[in-house]
């Protein structure tokens, strides 16, 4: 398939870098002007790609901190347009503003991945974004608007989860080429349709006595029903967690090809896989990608080094550290907490040049349960209350699903209801709760333990959250 | 209005309602019903258009269930500009920030904080202000998200009026805050900020607005032909079964309340005397008649269980 801007998307590594490097000392300047920036470096003393290691990364708690001074001291230009949060697992949500460039960058990156997946063919997609003030619902937004404008052939549903039954009434009768969203929130609709299917194949039967209708009681009745035989869409753009324990169930249910979008709220670039489906292209037209690798990030230092992603070897992995192009808030070595794995930096099959990446996924105090997300200090404090001696949560999956699992170490061993106050403890942990009610996450299993089998990190740090999948 | 009804004659739905003769003029055409809509639309939607969607929204049908609307490229260009006037209108300026309490997709109202903040590759002549988007499902379930936004001291606030009450009571913050302007639809009664009528209609994804200090809206005669049903023509209707009731223009209905009826020339589905079963007091005015919404509109999901996917699996 043809490259929609050709010059950028298979430009060589020197042209990218040199691209790089002309936004970078247009940004600095800008940057400068924030109250986030102010003392980390003197004017004019980064020029080119190679001094930009000289610089401090930036956190995510910096910029949750930068918002305690005046908005005017920290925005970089005053041209904020819309505001969106993340969603704050482990603090307050972090709110970043997209002013005029973001929003075109928003929708110059929408519209190649649009024409990455349907070329200039007719596409009917379905959109099953979070609502405000997250990023996706904005992004489905923007591609429609970025569609308009370019005269795409695209038609859109923008949906919600809260909202899904009604959408998929709809698509059923309007079957779509391709679904965005969450991969477990495709797989739990998948699950859910199944079923309610045979349910509501009688109520169609018993409100219209029609061949159609005899013919959906019948196939219910002989087949479980999966979306791939309701709504047969082509193509799958999932994102939000990583799409790798999910690809196969995907492919099963929907029998759509799956491709992995890699985006964040706090930068306006979806990265994504290509056609040949070897890693996400990490757009370096739009940023500056590094990475830490991990054996740095394992010493625990403050000033792990990092190397620009074109200099990484092949399977290397390590945390994403970004510079972002946007005028309104520039984010300046940003650290994202992913960790990335690099497929390769060498040009793609589909003749792109971006470096490909997989995203691993969380280097910060989370447990990650996909879409379930929490901050291991709210486990922690949910734990505290209880007389353990020791505790550690196991993240395993059966199937696609994650599945918490909790090894407690009672302080009195004879004590009998330590795994009901523990399964208590858990319960009150909102988003997990929700998390398992809405069966995006098994219910969590708790085991007492004579003994905890201790993991720990290369520096010898102790994790009490192990990810097993 | 002939290339209108020309046009929407080739469709199915009113293909079946007008029993393939194609009307003379707009009152020679029988009322299109939410349950005829749905009838057509939402089993054959593809059938149904006339030009290729760009984007399908639901929209609210008071007392029924919602219809599916779709709406062409042209048509989401045009009722991005429309927004942005009606907002104007409304009294929002250039340097205003506004939080806007939008529901979830696929509802219509899900498009206004993005048809406000006017990407500049729809809306040439956009309003220069921020715009910060918070949605009932997300703040019912983690009130935070509210603060950030309150602490930017919005000047103006758009949303229904239902989801003030419930915004107000998770972050209290809210009621403090000195608003210059309420965009609000549904009873502003309980509102203490100085408020302007918002209205949505079927067929209209941007918003029908009123001017501060006027009472109700104006139905911009550009974007959509308004006509009543009087409350009386039902009440007859009642009483003598073999009755239609008759829709008056909006210009004939000043004093009187009854059900709007649309009329909305969309280039993908447009809409022919579309019953909205929106009950609206019609007023006179200056510049041509005057709408109140009479019909509270229901709230949006805003509990943290809804969270989940059908019904079934809940």
């Amino acid at each position: 398939m043809a490259l929609l801007r050709p010059e950028v998307e298979a430009a060589s590594p020197g042209d990218l870098r040199a691209r790089e490097e002309a936004m970078l000392r247009e940004i600095l300047p800008l940057a400068a002007r924030s109250v986030l920036y102010r003392g980390r470096w003197e004017p004019g003393s980064i020029r080119t790609l190679d001094d930009l290691p000289r610089l401090p990364y930036l956190s995510g708690a910096d910029l949750r901190e930068a918002w305690r001074h005046p908005r005017d001291e920290v925005l970089a230009e005053p041209d904020a347009r819309l505001w969106f949060a993340t969603s704050g697992t482990t603090g307050l949500p972090k709110w970043t503003p997209y002013g005029l460039s973001e929003l075109r960058m928003f929708e110059d990156v929408v519209r190649r991945v649009y024409h990455m997946l349907a070329g200039g063919d007719p596409f009917r997609l379905v959109i099953f974004g979070t609502p405000a003030p997250f990023i996706s619902d904005a992004g489905a937004y923007a591609l429609l608007f970025a569609s308009i404008a370019a005269g795409f052939p695209a038609e859109y549903l923008i949906t919600s989860p809260t909202e899904a039954e009604a959408a998929l009434r709809l698509m059923s009768a309007h079957r779509p080429d391709a679904v965005v969203g969450f991969p477990s929130l495709l797989l739990r609709i998948a699950e859910a349709l199944g079923a309610e299917a045979p349910r509501q194949a009688r109520e169609a039967w018993r409100h219209e006595r029609s061949w159609r209708a005899l013919a959906g009681v019948v196939a219910t009745r002989l087949i479980a029903i999966q979306p791939r035989h309701v709504f047969r869409p082509k193509v799958g753009l999932f994102g939000g967690e990583p799409l790798a324990p999910y690809r196969k169930a995907l492919a099963d249910a929907w029998g759509l090809r799956p491709y992995e979008l890699y985006a964040m709220t706090e930068y306006p670039c979806f990265h994504v896989e290509c056609p040949e489906g070897s890693g996400i292209h990490v757009w370096a037209d739009w940023c500056v990608p590094e990475l830490i690798p991990l054996s740095e990030l394992d010493r625990d230092t403050n000033r792990p080094a990092a190397h620009h992603l074109l200099d990484a070897r092949a399977g290397e992995v390590g945390e994403f550290v970004f510079t972002s192009f946007g005028r309104t808030l520039p984010l300046v070595r940003y650290r994202t907490g992913d960790v990335i794995e690099v497929v390769d930096v060498a040009r793609c099959g589909c003749g792109r040049t971006h470096p490909r990446i997989r995203v691993r996924g969380r280097r910060d105090d989370l447990v990650n349960l996909g879409l379930i997300r929490f901050s291991t200090a709210e486990l922690e404090r949910h734990l505290a209350t209880l007389p353990l001696r020791d505790w550690q949560l196991r993240i395993t999956r059966h199937g696609y699903k994650p599945a918490p699992l909790l090894l407690v170490v009672p302080l009195d061993p004879a004590r009998a209801d330590v795994v009901g106050e523990a399964r208590r403890a858990l319960d009150a942990i909102d988003v997990l709760r929700v998390g398992v009610e809405a069966g995006l996450v098994l219910p969590p299993e708790v085991r007492v333990v004579g003994e905890i089998e201790e993991v720990r990190t290369w520096s010898g740090k102790r994790r009490r959250v192990v990810d097993e999948t | 209005m002939t290339d209108l009804l020309a046009r929407a004659a080739r469709l199915p739905v009113y293909r079946a309602l007008w029993g393939g003769r194609t009307p003379r003029f707009l009152r020679d055409a029988p009322l299109l019903s939410a349950w005829t809509w749905r009838a057509h639309v939402h089993r054959a939607p593809a059938r149904c258009v006339a030009e290729r969607p760009a984007l399908w929204t639901l929209h609210e049908v008071p007392g029924d269930d919602p219809v599916w609307v779709a709406y062409a490229a042209a048509d989401v260009v045009a009722e991005a500009a429309s927004a942005v006037a009606a907002f104007r209108r409304a009294g929002v300026r250039d340097g205003d920030r506004a939080l806007v309490v939008a529901p979830p997709g696929p509802w219509a109202w899900n498009a206004v904080p993005y048809l406000l903040s006017g990407l500049e590759s729809v809306v040439a002549d956009r309003i220069r202000c921020e715009v910060f988007a918070l949605s009932m499902v997300t703040v019912s379930f983690k009130p935070e998200l509210a603060i950030f936004p309150i602490e930017q001291r919005p000047s103006v606030l758009v949303a229904p009026a239902a989801d003030v009450a419930r915004l107000v009571e998770l972050a209290p913050g809210l009621r403090a805050l000195p608003l210059r302007l309420a965009l609000v639809a549904g009873p502003a009664a309980q509102i203490a900020w100085p408020t302007v009528g918002l209205l949505h209609l079927p067929g209209c994804l941007a918003p029908f607005a009123g001017e501060p200090g006027e009472e109700g809206l104006r139905l911009d005669p550009d974007r959509v032909t308004a006509e009543l049903v009087p409350d009386e023509e039902w009440a007859r209707a009642i009483q003598f079964p073999g009755r239609t009731p008759e829709a008056v223009a909006l210009a004939d209905a000043v004093g009187l309340s009854g059900e709007l009826v649309v009329t909305v020339a969309n280039r993908a589905l447009p809409l022919v005397r579309f019953r909205t079963q929106e009950r609206v007091r019609v007023r006179g005015a200056a510049g041509g008649p005057r709408v109140e919404r009479l019909t509270v509109p229901r709230a949006h999901p805003d509990q943290a269980g809804a969270l989940a996917v059908p019904r079934a699996a809940r």
